[in-house]
């Protein structure tokens, strides 16, 4: 018989759409710091893209529009309120469908996807104008899957691995693919984190860290990689001296030479708002999505993008706190699984606009334009403020540890 | 447990978070500076500020030349064929065909052969791209795989551009949609997976589709004629074509020049010679060209199209157009220069590529100490067959300087075309190197082109004797599908490497299609509907314009003034390095003392691509005052579309060429053009044929030695029948040059006069002009041209009556030396002084333009005369040799007393260019005053040579005139009588007593005497309404022209 889901208050059980959503959210116990830096970050992102759009038009360029992003922003904040409304147990019984569902979408990229730029990593949504990139999808499917497996395992011993790093190698095996293999290893920190959390011990999580250092070396060294990608560690390489990044300003390292001008024009106080010539001239490429971070720089200076590296991983810590608060094993790892998501995505995002790793496409989660990373980042943080407030008794081990 | 191990994930975000704030700290306030800088050079940018060429003044400050800002329509052919449904369906068409397919066949068969390309299916592309084979899986081999691959792919874009599935500049959404159903349904025709993919499957869907590619096509043909009839395409009467059949056969015509440019640059990338050094049939035949013909999409008839295009182009154009002109001017200015030395650089033509520039900077290579000749030079390199023995042995006698029996002792005179006689090719050829700096190139450009006609024909037949060797000893994989020889492998491949840039770089240049001033409306056209017109682009240019008189058609002094020229391709290679440094420059912000020095430096020598210069006449001989120099702006920060923003800083103004004024008067030049372009009949023995088909100059001088004008005919305005020939053909400046035996005749015989009367002859002294042995009449062997024989002549009589005998007797009695005195005195066999240096020209730049021939006594500098050339070159004939120009500068000489150098022009921007010093002539007053008033008599004497037209009574002032003729070479009229050639003369002055208007009127190649031809044509001029009045506005009395 299925099992069925019972309501707190009531003794019928819950069939239907109301096995799923719960409206009644105890809202006095919502993260509210978190939910206010979460939104405060989705509108830095909207009045930044404005004010490319802005400059964009007052320099005759037709790059970057405000309208698609603002229709992007209304498409993906239902899915903060639907985050915010799942029922815990629905999501934790249906964290492998969820999974599996974005596999499945993964696997249809090749098949149904466009080819933006040499890869294939969006499926078209009629109707509604969007590019679904599913691998945004699959971050959420991987840290639901983790946190259900990792529900009943501590992974102590090696053999308790075998299914959890399944779990994140098929994934990243797709997105790689596409090609797109700076997103497929942003899930290596979130899978990580989620390992260290569910109690691995550290030998073996230290093990897994050294092991994957090894064989990204090895990748890069017998030139396992795709052209580019071997390409774009070699101009990383030779581009840490600012000397040679600049006389490879018109080749290779045009997009790192871009991000650290605009970075490093911001001085202490920035240009203003809208005011960057990253802006100005339209130089800089993806610079509503994957180089904002550099825009951000310019326009607030080190004060500014100082302060937005302190709140943003703020942000992270608050949710990593959340999670420690949370008894519930799941809910914890789902919530620790959002604070990793955003911390490896800020981490890397920031990384690469300062030349600390090499060149590769990742947003800034809630601030770059892109609907697929507005949307998931969306859900995510809307069903970690409602994991971490709703907080349903369990009588797991967990809620009874430290 | 829990709290433990986030607080480590606490701690590592911490120390993530100090990582990157230290980094920012690096970045923006440690290394703020640096990366200021960089932002700001981002924002920072530089242009040229083009000058304005100066312009060229007649001497009554009237534009005669001018740079003028236009709008004009420019094809940018590749945007044509990309983007254009003519374009995409005639290229498509062409890959599928294996051959090109033009323009105007496309056009007659747009919307089936549109149809025909879509019904097209991904399996036919893929059975394409696999040669064929669709099973095979793979290409045949890499060559051929790779092509066929190539092929594919562009018949694939030219399909999607056809489709127009996705509007210009947005994501391609339906053009991948309908990629992705095509690999599940590849046998669909691609129409209807547009169709599909735009229409949502509906069944109607593919009709419709094809109804909008039937409306789009015909929309692109509508808008091309209407194109065609706004740009003025305008169709010969009787023609019954429309102006939108000519606009594409211009389209044709500029993708037949891209193709060819990039297939002659093709070639010789891959071999290291022009094309064009072959002959056509040894080109075709002995090397393959499947490559070529592959990577262009060509065929056999196509190639020898080719063949012959550039085989032409080179000969006229860089052979015989810059590679020998630059080499006999090189020869001209060498004081050393002989018969070897001409040698010397006759072989140049023959050398490798780059020899040219090599002899004109270290010298040329003496002639039997060359070692490599064009193409032999790579045999051995060139082809994947190796050159034989016999083959490589063959480089020794390709050329006469090649054959070492020639070569030791090296004798430059045994390679000359032999003969003897004052017409041999040696003897011509000395006579001209006599003249050293005063021999003018043109004199030896006969000489040099039958020179390399002779040995042309050498180097081709040694040529094709060496490849038809390699063919035969070539094994199969040597030698092409069409049989002919391989290039190499390195060298095909370096060069296929590039083809795609090179049919970018030539397809992108534009190409003016629209002439004159642009109207209104297909301005409006091309600006308001862009998208329509893919190609067309209107343009500012800035054109060199001569500027016609109101009132005229006909562009005043156009050879005279000359043309200008864009840098060539090659030119703009050779400043390729200059080009990048100076671009380099620009772009920093922040230069030092040192590199803006070499800033401006560059800005002055780095030629834009428009940037003209002179190239002959006027234009290229004052190229240094008339050039300018181009500025430079930077801006700082970005201008955004209200103009806001941004500041500009001049670094340097341009400076603007200067001014030139001549002394030219336009309207005496147009009156003399019109007189010589429609000459006035003249009397019943005139040569109305020479009327139908003029030949010849006029030149006016002022009395103070400036040109006022300088017409010469044909030039490239005139009208030739399809009939005419010789002469008729070549259009030069004729005032200056003597493109042929050029001898004054009659008109030379006052100089002898005044100087033997200043040496001692009795002007009473009687000479009989009578029967004379070989028949007719005159002295000795001389005839005199009254065949009936004047009788015994004084000298004033001889001069009146031009008699011949008279003066054979007094050239009998001169000796060489004092010939050469008295063509000293008067200036023959000297430049007339056009090509005097402004005073403040140190002489260091070579000026070009305005070369002239200087003519003189020929019979070189050692040479003696004997005692029947004296009595001839008394009468001004066999070997004495003169310009229009020179024969004015003369005349003006003998009417003032004083010899003087000529002047053009006047002033140049605010500094004057003053006169010649004027020297006496060592001639008596008493001597020169007696043979004026001879000359005076030859037009108010009844029994002048020139009464019958320039007596007072006829002209309505009085004149001092002399005619000449001098017979040329017989022809026989249609009739099959013989007619004797001859040049005619009139030179004189007017008034006699105080010259103000020096004239020299010359017929060339006429039948008529100057008496029944050459006066007439001066009459014509002189009664012009524009000389009238300049006589007129001098004082000169010209009453008695009304009242005629």
């Amino acid at each position: 018989m299925k099992p069925q889901v019972w309501s707190i208050k009531g003794q019928r059980p819950l069939v239907g759409w109301r096995s799923a959503i719960s409206l009644r959210m105890p809202w006095w116990r919502i993260d509210w710091p978190l939910l206010v830096l979460g939104l405060g970050f989705f509108a830095l992102g909207l009045v930044l893209v404005d004010r490319m759009a802005d400059a964009d038009a007052l320099y005759g360029r037709d790059k970057i529009l405000a309208g698609p992003q603002f229709k992007k922003a209304v498409v993906a904040v239902p899915f903060l309120l639907l985050g915010l409304v799942l029922r815990p147990r629905w999501v934790r019984r249906n964290a492998y469908a969820f999974y599996g569902f974005a596999m499945v979408l993964l696997v249809l990229v090749p098949i149904l996807g466009m080819v933006r730029n040499g890869a294939r990593r969006w499926i078209e949504i009629p109707g509604i104008g969007l590019d679904l990139q599913p691998s945004e999808l699959a971050k959420i499917g991987v840290i639901l899957a983790l946190a259900r497996t990792l529900h009943r395992s501590r992974m102590e011993h090696l053999a308790d691995w075998r299914i959890p790093i399944a779990l994140v190698l098929l994934p990243m095996a797709l997105v790689a693919a596409q090609p797109d293999l700076g997103t497929a290893l942003t899930l290596v920190p979130v899978a990580l984190g989620l390992f260290w959390m569910a109690g691995a011990p550290t030998r073996l999580v230290a093990g897994v860290v050294l092991t994957g250092a090894l064989v990204g070396y090895s990748a890069w060294s017998m030139d396992w990689l795709h052209g580019y990608q071997a390409k774009r560690i070699d101009t990383w390489v030779r581009c840490l001296d600012n000397d040679a990044l600049i006389a490879n300003r018109k080749g290779a390292a045009f997009h790192p030479y871009m991000a650290r001008t605009f970075i490093g024009h911001g001085g202490w106080l920035g240009t203003g708002l809208g005011q960057g010539i990253a802006n100005q001239s339209g130089n800089l490429p993806e610079r509503n999505c994957d180089s904002i971070f550099a825009v951000i720089a310019e326009e607030g200076g080190f004060v500014g993008a100082s302060a937005l590296v302190f709140f943003y991983l703020a942000f992270a810590a608050l949710l990593l706190v959340a999670a420690a608060r949370t008894r519930e094993r799941f809910s914890r790892l789902v919530i620790a699984g959002t604070g990793l998501y955003f911390a490896a995505h800020f981490a890397i995002n920031t990384g690469v606009n300062l030349g600390l790793v090499p060149m590769t496409g990742l947003t800034l989660p809630l601030i770059s334009a892109g609907g697929s990373s507005l949307l998931a980042s969306m859900a995510l943080l809307g069903l970690a403020l409602s994991l971490s407030a709703r907080a349903e008794p369990t009588l797991d081990s967990d809620s009874f540890r430290e | 447990m829990i709290r433990s191990r986030v607080g480590a994930l606490l701690v590592m975000l911490a120390l993530l978070g100090a990582v990157l704030i230290a980094r920012l700290f690096q970045v923006q306030v440690h290394e703020h500076e640096v990366w200021s800088a960089e932002a700001a050079r981002l924002v920072h940018s530089g242009r040229e500020i083009h000058y304005r060429r100066g312009r060229v003044l007649d001497a009554r400050g009237r534009v005669l030349v001018q740079d003028e800002d236009r709008r004009a329509v420019v094809l940018i052919y590749r945007d044509f064929r990309r983007e254009h449904p003519l374009g995409q369906v005639a290229h498509a068409r062409s890959l599928l065909a294996g051959r090109p397919i033009d323009l105007a066949e496309t056009r007659a068969h747009l919307v089936p052969w549109a149809k025909e390309l879509l019904a097209l299916k991904p399996h036919d592309l893929r059975a394409l791209a696999l040669g064929g084979d669709e099973d095979a899986g793979h290409a045949a081999d890499d060559d051929v795989g790779n092509r066929n691959a190539r092929r594919a792919a562009d018949l694939a874009f030219y399909l999607r551009q056809l489709l127009a599935l996705d509007a210009p500049g947005q994501p391609p959404r339906r053009w991948n949609r309908l990629v992705a159903l095509a690999r599940e349904n590849g046998g669909i025709p691609f129409l209807e997976l547009a169709a599909r993919v735009r229409n949502d499957g509906r069944p109607s869907a593919t009709a419709e589709e094809e109804r909008r590619l039937e409306e789009r096509l015909t929309r692109s043909m509508d808008g091309l004629a209407t194109l065609a009839r706004w740009l003025d395409f305008e169709v010969p009467e009787g023609d019954l074509r429309e102006p939108i059949d000519l606009l594409i056969e211009e389209l044709e015509r500029a993708r037949r020049s891209v193709e060819d440019a990039t297939a002659a640059k093709l070639f010789a990338e891959a071999t290291g010679f022009a094309p064009g050094r072959l002959a056509e049939d040894t080109l075709l035949e002995c090397i393959d060209h499947t490559w070529i013909a592959e990577l262009l999409g060509w065929d056999a008839q196509r190639l020898a199209e080719w063949a012959h295009t550039v085989r032409t182009g080179w000969q006229s154009g860089w052979r015989d157009g810059v590679c020998v002109p630059r080499l006999l001017w090189d020869l001209v200015l060498d004081p050393k220069s002989d018969g070897g030395s001409f040698l010397d650089r006759m072989t140049v033509v023959f050398e490798p590529e780059g020899a040219l520039e090599r002899s004109l900077v270290d010298g040329p290579t003496p002639w039997y100490e060359v070692s490599e000749l064009a193409v032999f030079s790579g045999l051995d390199e060139m082809f994947e067959a190796r050159a034989s023995d016999e083959a490589l042995r063959l480089t020794g006698e390709a050329l006469p300087v090649t054959l070492e029996s020639l070569r030791k002792p090296p004798d430059a005179l045994r390679l000359l075309p032999p003969g003897s006689g004052a017409e041999s090719f040696r003897s011509r050829l000395e006579r001209s190197l006599e003249r050293r700096r005063q021999t003018a190139v043109e004199t030896l450009t006969g000489l040099s082109a039958e020179l390399i006609e002779a040995w042309d024909l050498r180097y081709q037949e040694v040529l094709r004797r060496a490849l038809d060797e390699m063919v035969r000893a070539a094994a199969p994989d040597e030698r092409g599908p069409s049989g002919g020889l391989l290039l190499a492998e390195e060298g095909r491949d370096r060069a296929a490497e590039r083809a795609e840039y090179f049919l970018k770089d030539y397809g992108q240049r534009a190409r003016p299609l629209s002439r004159g001033e642009l109207t209104y409306d297909p301005v409006y056209l091309l600006t308001r509907r862009e998208a329509d017109f893919p190609g067309f682009q209107v343009r500012d240019l800035r054109a060199r314009e001569a500027c016609a008189q109101p009132g005229d058609d006909a562009l005043p002094a156009h050879e005279l003034l000359g043309l200008v020229s864009a840098p060539s391709l090659e030119q703009r290679m050779r400043q390729r390095d200059d080009a990048a440094r100076l671009r380099d420059l620009e772009g920093r912000r922040d230069r030092d003392e040192e590199e803006e020095e070499e800033l401006r430096r560059l800005i002055g020598a780095v030629r834009l691509e428009d940037e003209v210069r002179g190239v002959s006449g006027i234009e290229a001989f004052f190229e240094p005052e008339l050039s300018g120099t181009n500025g430079f702006a930077e801006t700082r920060g970005l201008q955004d579309v209200f103009g806001a923003g941004g500041e500009e800083i001049a670094v340097r103004d341009p400076v603007d060429g200067e001014d030139v004024v001549l002394t030219l008067d336009v309207a005496l030049q147009t009156a003399a053009q019109r007189s010589l372009r429609e000459p006035a009949e003249g009397d019943e023995k005139s040569d109305e044929r020479w009327r139908a088909n003029p030949v010849g100059a006029i030149v006016l001088l002022s009395g103070d030695g400036d040109v006022l004008a300088a017409a010469s005919e044909p030039d490239d305005q005139s009208w030739i029948a399809p009939e005419a020939e010789g002469q008729r053909l070549l259009a030069l400046e004729r005032t200056l040059r003597k493109p042929t035996f050029q001898p004054p005749g009659s008109v030379f015989k006052p100089y002898v006069a005044a100087w033997a009367l200043d040496h001692g002859l009795d002007p009473e002294h009687v000479v009989v002009c009578g029967p004379i042995a070989r028949g007719g009449c005159g002295y000795k062997d001389l005839r005199c041209w009254n065949t009936a024989g004047h009788g015994p002549v004084r000298l004033e009589e001889a001069l009146e009556r031009s008699c011949n005998a008279y003066f054979a007797w007094l050239g009998e009695t001169l000796s060489t030396e004092d010939f050469r005195e008295l063509m000293q005195t008067f200036g023959f066999g000297q430049p007339t002084g056009l090509r005097r240096l402004p005073p403040w020209d140190d002489g260091l730049v070579r000026r070009g333009g305005l070369f002239e021939d200087v003519g003189g006594l020929a019979i070189g500098r050692e040479g003696e005369l004997s005692e029947t050339l004296r009595r001839m070159a008394g009468n001004g004939l066999a070997v004495v040799e003169a310009t229009p120009m020179q024969l004015a500068r003369a005349t003006l000489a003998l009417a003032t007393g004083e010899n003087r150098e000529l002047r053009i022009a006047q002033r140049i921007g605010e500094r004057e260019f003053p006169p010649s010093a004027r020297v006496p002539l060592a001639i008596s007053r008493k001597s020169l005053d007696f043979v004026r008033a001879a000359l005076r008599r030859v037009a108010s004497a009844p029994l002048g040579t020139a009464h019958a037209a320039l007596a007072p009574g006829e002209l309505g002032f009085e004149v001092a005139v002399k005619t000449g003729s001098a017979d040329l070479e017989n022809r026989t009229d249609d009739e099959g009588h013989s007619i004797v050639q001859k040049h005619a003369w009139v030179s004189g002055w007017l008034p006699p007593e105080h010259p103000q208007l020096v004239f020299v009127v010359f017929q060339h190649g006429t039948s008529a005497t100057s008496s029944h031809g050459a006066i007439y044509l001066a009459r014509q001029v002189l009664l012009q309404p524009e000389v009238l009045s300049w006589l007129a506005d001098r004082a000169v009395d010209v009453s008695g022209v009304a009242a005629r």
